[in-house]
């Protein structure tokens, strides 16, 4: 065979190198070890083709090839023929590995404008038993950003064997994640009524303090504090900002139940234990045939009177 | 005029005052706790007299019987009928029994997932239908006195619309009937929610999740307040007790069976059925109209849970011409518990049922 000229031997891919030194000390290593080890054992009754020592030696033999197979690939890829080729895939690669990065930067960097927007608006004045301007926007972006960046990965098409199992694993983190964004909203609503009681409450005090008015009955002070945050919370609980995402939580509570309760039915199939699934098909038995029997009892009961 | 300085040496004084106060509360408080409290609730005698599947009858006799016709109370499906007879000194069970009436009271046990399936029309037409059935042989009558607690007043009012002829008269307390009013809270999540969904997937509905719901209708006053108070009065052995009672009572809450919470939300908090006599239940239409008997319906100014507007319409709908409405100004669970309505509450009920005994005699 023709050696290849240096020019067409010298890669353009940065990687070359690096692969071929690898292989060459690989194959320099399973050079020796073969040596060492594959010697021929005289004592044995079987040919050396039967001998133990010949399955070590497959190994080898196998790893040998594998090692060949690595390297004409890389000799293959390293032509100068199909450079163009491999740099073409190497672009696309680069090209959609950036396109994934750019977008998901994209939606990150707004994520985080959002945020930023967000606690910078800590502090700022906000209305007595008004929640119409409730910030939530940070948890629909973070859910927009989960939607449309990381969502997606989960629902890539499973192949083989286990695909039924990964689609339903798929499935439950999916579920587990929205839902408890709903719920770190929900979560956060409650304190909104804290953080405007208190605000007011500190407005107050400082006014009194201003006046040099002193508050003797830290108990009347309380008494008004928690009579506002009762109040604080009436107006919230009310209001359909409140409601649409308690039902958003409830909703996503369900689905995430629902795609628990179906991995650890799959879980449970594996081991001696009827599933809840199983058990209430029982249950509907029981309870349809418990009904029936009433029903004939009464009926008897009646053409018995009769 | 020159504004007083802030007197630094007052506040000082206070403050040393109040932690010194607050050590004495806490030792106190501590020698409370870690001694034996006497909490037990329902401790009023009973017997229990019937069972079917979870649901036991209980019966409480009088010591002297001045009504001959029993009454049977039936409780919600929300938390335990030990409410009713949560301490001796403030028992609505032991006011009755002073009374002269004969009690029953059903205890609904425990649901488990096997009995997810059961409806409104199971409780009503099943359960309580074969315990007044049994009451009416026991005391070879042909009616009973009827008492219904909230959800167990709605059941009440179904029960006696689809079997007039079995029951004498009807007493109701803070029992929802009229669904479609924005004055509850609960109202308004229940109708713009889908809360019903949530039987199906936990088998039934959690008794902790609700009692969750109950808390946040009122985060401020359940969920801070209240321990707020226990704290400031944890020195107090009668209200340490009393207070434990509570607690005891509220998180003993069993879960209630999935097909009969979504046909309640359904049917009574979204579409409003059954104020409409439109409400089907084992394929009847639960008319109204049929009540005829005696009607007194007890229901709370304050309540959060069941509002006033949410009560006083059935007595205009039923098709009884002796009706009473009793309106206290208390909440939900104070008619029953307050030292207030003890002394008005039981008694006018054993009053109104006495009055109309004579009728039947």
């Amino acid at each position: 065979m023709e050696k290849p000229t240096t020019a067409e031997r010298k890669p353009e891919l940065p990687t070359f190198s690096w692969l071929e030194l690898t292989t060459g000390f690989w194959e320099e290593f399973s050079r020796i070890l073969n040596e060492t080890r594959t010697e021929p054992d005289t004592t044995a009754p079987c040919s050396s083709e039967e001998s133990p020592l010949k399955d070590k030696h497959r190994t080898y033999q196998a790893w040998k090839t594998g090692l060949k197979s690595l390297n004409s690939f890389i000799q293959m890829v390293s032509r100068h023929d199909n450079q163009e080729s491999v740099s073409g895939s190497m672009v696309t690669f680069f090209e959609l590995f950036t396109q994934i990065i750019g977008d998901s930067s994209e939606n990150l960097l707004e994520f985080q404008s959002q945020l930023l927007n967000s606690i910078s608006k800590i502090g700022e004045h906000t209305k007595a038993y008004n929640f119409d301007d409730m910030d939530q926007r940070i948890f629909e972006s973070f859910r927009h950003l989960y939607e449309n960046e990381f969502k997606k990965y989960l629902y890539i098409p499973k192949l083989g064997l286990s695909r039924f199992h990964l689609e339903r694993i798929s499935l439950l983190i999916d579920k587990f994640n929205i839902y408890h964004s709903h719920l770190n909203e929900l979560i956060y609503l409650f304190f909104i009524p804290l953080e405007k009681t208190n605000r007011i409450m500190q407005a107050k005090i400082d006014e009194l303090m201003k006046q040099k008015d002193f508050i003797e009955d830290s108990g009347a002070l309380y008494n008004e504090w928690i009579k506002m945050l009762e109040g604080h919370y009436m107006h919230l609980l009310q209001s359909a900002e409140y409601i649409r995402i308690l039902n958003n939580t409830i909703d996503s509570l369900t689905d995430y139940r629902n795609s628990k309760n179906e991995v650890l039915c799959l879980l449970l199939k594996e081991l001696p234990i009827p599933t809840n699934n199983e058990m209430d098909d029982v249950y509907k038995e029981l309870y349809m045939m418990k009904k029936e029997i009433k029903r004939l009892t009464t009926q008897l009961n009646l053409m018995n009177n009769r | 005029m020159t504004r007083p300085q802030i007197p630094v040496d007052l506040i000082l004084k206070n403050l040393a005052e109040e932690q010194k106060n607050t050590k004495t509360r806490i030792r106190k408080a501590v020698d409370i706790l870690t001694h034996k409290l006497e909490t037990n609730i329902s401790t009023t005698t009973y017997e229990i007299v019937y069972q079917e599947d979870r649901v036991r009858l209980k019966h409480y006799q009088p010591e002297h019987m001045d009504i001959k016709t029993p009454l049977l109370i039936v409780y919600a499906l929300i938390n335990r009928e030990t409410m009713l007879d949560l301490h001796p000194d403030r028992s609505v069970v032991r006011t009755l029994l002073k009374n002269g009436i004969d009690l029953f009271m059903i205890d609904w046990g425990y649901p488990t997932r096997k009995d997810q399936y059961l409806t409104i029309g199971d409780h009503v037409n099943g359960y309580i239908h074969n315990i007044v059935e049994f009451l009416c042989e026991k005391y070879n009558l042909p009616q009973i006195n009827l008492m219904g607690i909230c959800m167990g007043g709605t059941f009440c009012v179904i029960y006696s619309a689809l079997h007039p002829e079995k029951i004498k008269n009807l007493v109701l307390t803070v029992t929802p009937t009229n669904f479609d009013t924005d004055k509850g809270l609960l109202n308004i999540w229940m109708k713009n929610t889908d809360a019903g969904q949530l039987g199906d997937t936990y088998g039934n509905m959690p008794g902790d999740l609700m009692n969750l719901g109950f808390l946040l209708l009122n985060p401020a006053r359940l969920m801070i307040d209240k321990y707020f108070g226990f704290f400031k009065n944890m020195d107090d052995k009668e209200f340490v007790e009393n207070f434990v009672r509570m607690e005891k009572w509220i998180f003993d809450s069993p879960d209630v069976p999935a097909a009969t919470f979504k046909q309640f939300i359904n049917d009574c908090y979204k579409k409003n059925l059954l104020i409409q006599s439109k409400l089907e239940i084992d394929g009847k239409i639960v008319d109204l109209k049929n009540i005829t008997m005696p009607v007194i319906n007890f229901y709370g100014k304050y309540d959060h849970l069941v509002p006033p507007e949410s009560c006083e319409l059935i007595t205009q709908k039923v098709g009884s011409t002796d009706t009473r409405d009793v309106c206290f100004n208390t909440g939900h669970i104070g008619i029953y518990v307050s030292s207030k309505c003890q002394k008005e509450f039981a008694p006018q009920i054993a009053g109104w049922l006495k009055e109309r005994e004579g009728s039947f005699l």
